[in-house]
């Protein structure tokens, strides 16, 4: 039956023209419908979820963008012929930013390394090179691990490093001069957000091998996690 | 041919106005579009005073009050098995982590270029900017390019003889003879605008002093860990073993700095500045 409505379709001038239009036109719609759904949502991300989280919506950090789609174009149009308007409008959905990461990731009130330090003047060295203060300089998301970052690279910050009373049994200076800045993460957890005490001794610092297991997902080598990320992000609205 | 595309074209563009900008629903809420603009020189001004008093609170009645009733403040406030609460210096920190979890996302850091942490280091523009304000003892603002952000620092003076005692004292710091009056550091502010609307201003203050609650309330949960913890209620460390609650607490921060905070923008409003305002 389709192909003798196709064959009717392609008879006269331009007939082939048009059955291509229809053919192209359905296997598009079908396409869409199909990637619409709920279940076919792998087929479109990037790669899959980083650790922790497959079981969230895609909205979780994809939020659609506010105001209608014809408030949002009228936005945009103006935001292209007046400077003045600085609000930032998206059409579909607002760009993922650390806001979306904090609304489920309390920082951790003994974190060292919270993103919004590197903010500070002094830091424009390194966010040249990591840009640490953008959550996904680390942790970029549909990448299948914890931290994608190649390595940590503490001596951007440390390398002069120098403890008039260091508790370690190797000087920590000893350390950044030897370049060992594969042992940091072995006594230092980097967010804080385990019950993890450093040790005293190199010797019991956990292994490199741990470390990079648990950067790729694995267990943690730290402990118990002393906070927690909150399942969606309505369940943190109360915290500032 | 070519005049009939280019009619159709100029009707196209025609109705796509109309539909954008005649028929057009309400357009979407600009905060930064008001036409009064405060210069966020003079809002960092304000709130650095509020800081200020809020600091300067925490350390002389409860940091110092409180140490002399036997409460303890230590830099390792933070674990479970320390029973202290967090040094003034981790107190602005504290307030600085909610400040940033703020919508407006209001900058502040302190530093200094003899730090007990040597992270903590003046480098770069900063690090500029702090000698010409240590000699100055007067605020300074420049551009920070990179983030595209507008930057405040102010003097950070030793005042109370617990702050340099304990920096002179402590075992890493690197210079061991501040006394009173020095310019120990700065407290760095940073904001996204040059300017901001009187409402952005007013959600800035408001979003100071809830951030000075939330890290006064930290405090306050720290001590229900305590062995033996303070009464929380309306009496102060100087009347006995006892701390304020954060309501106390922030009416007392309210009391203190409310009323230079409104002399200043009342300046702002009569376009005379802030000068004379104390």
């Amino acid at each position: 039956m389709i192909r003798s409505t196709l064959a009717k379709i392609s008879d006269g001038p331009r007939g082939r023209q048009k059955a291509g239009f229809i053919i192209g036109g359905s296997i598009g719609l079908i396409a869409t419908v199909l990637l619409a759904l709920p279940d076919t949502r792998a087929w479109h991300e990037p790669g899959p979820r980083n650790t922790g989280h497959a079981k969230l919506a895609c909205t979780a950090c994809h939020r659609v963008s506010q105001g209608t789609l014809r408030q949002r174009v009228q936005a945009r149009v103006t935001q292209l012929l007046d400077d003045q308007r600085r609000s930032m409008s998206t059409i579909g959905y607002t760009p993922v930013g650390n806001a979306d990461c904090l609304a489920c990731h309390l920082m951790n009130k003994k974190d060292a390394h919270a993103v919004y330090r590197f903010m500070e003047p002094r830091f424009a060295a390194v966010r040249a090179t990591l840009a640490p203060q953008l959550c996904i300089s680390c942790h970029k998301e549909h990448s299948g691990v914890r931290v994608t970052a190649g390595g940590l690279a503490c001596a951007e910050c440390h390398d002069k490093i120098a403890l008039k009373k260091d508790r370690l049994d190797v000087p920590h200076a000893t350390l950044a001069a030897q370049q060992r800045w594969d042992t940091c993460l072995g006594c230092h957890d980097y967010h804080g957000n385990h019950a993890f005490l450093s040790p005293t001794r190199l010797h019991d610092a956990v292994a490199t091998g741990q470390v990079t297991t648990y950067l790729r997902g694995g267990a943690s080598p730290y402990g118990e996690a002393v906070l927690r990320a909150k399942s969606t992000r309505e369940d943190n609205d109360h915290e500032i | 041919m070519r005049s009939k595309k280019f009619v159709i074209t100029m009707a196209a563009l025609a109705n796509l106005g109309i539909y954008l900008f005649v028929a057009a629903p309400p357009a979407l809420t600009d905060d930064h579009s008001t036409s009064t603009r405060v210069p966020i020189e003079r809002v960092f001004e304000i709130l650095d005073r509020e800081n200020q008093v809020a600091r300067k609170l925490y350390t002389h009645e409860i940091v110092g009050a409180g140490k002399s009733v036997g409460l303890k403040y230590d830099e390792h406030w933070h674990d479970v098995d320390v029973p202290a609460g967090p040094l003034p210096a981790q107190f602005l920190r504290l307030t600085a982590a909610a400040l940033e979890r703020s919508p407006e996302h209001i900058g502040l850091y302190l530093g200094s270029d003899a730090p007990i942490n040597p992270a903590n280091l003046f480098t770069g523009a900063q690090g500029e900017q702090f000698k010409t304000l240590r000699v100055s003892r007067r605020p300074v603002s420049f551009f920070v390019p990179d983030t595209s952000r507008y930057a405040y620092m102010s003097p950070d003076v030793a005042s109370a003889p617990a702050c340099y005692q304990c920096h002179n004292a402590h075992p890493e710091s690197p210079k061991t003879d501040w006394v009173s009056n020095d310019v120990m550091g700065a407290t760095t502010w940073t904001y996204q605008t040059a300017t901001v609307s009187n409402e952005e201003m007013w959600r800035m203050i408001t979003q100071l002093r809830a951030s000075i609650a939330t890290a006064y309330s930290t405090y306050l949960e720290k001590t229900k860990a305590f062995p033996m913890p303070p009464a929380i209620g309306e009496h102060w460390p100087r009347e006995g073993y006892s701390i304020p609650n954060v309501d106390v607490f922030m009416a007392e921060v309210a009391m203190r700095a409310s009323a230079g905070t409104v002399e200043r923008i009342a300046a702002l409003m009569g376009g005379t500045g802030p000068q004379g305002v104390h």
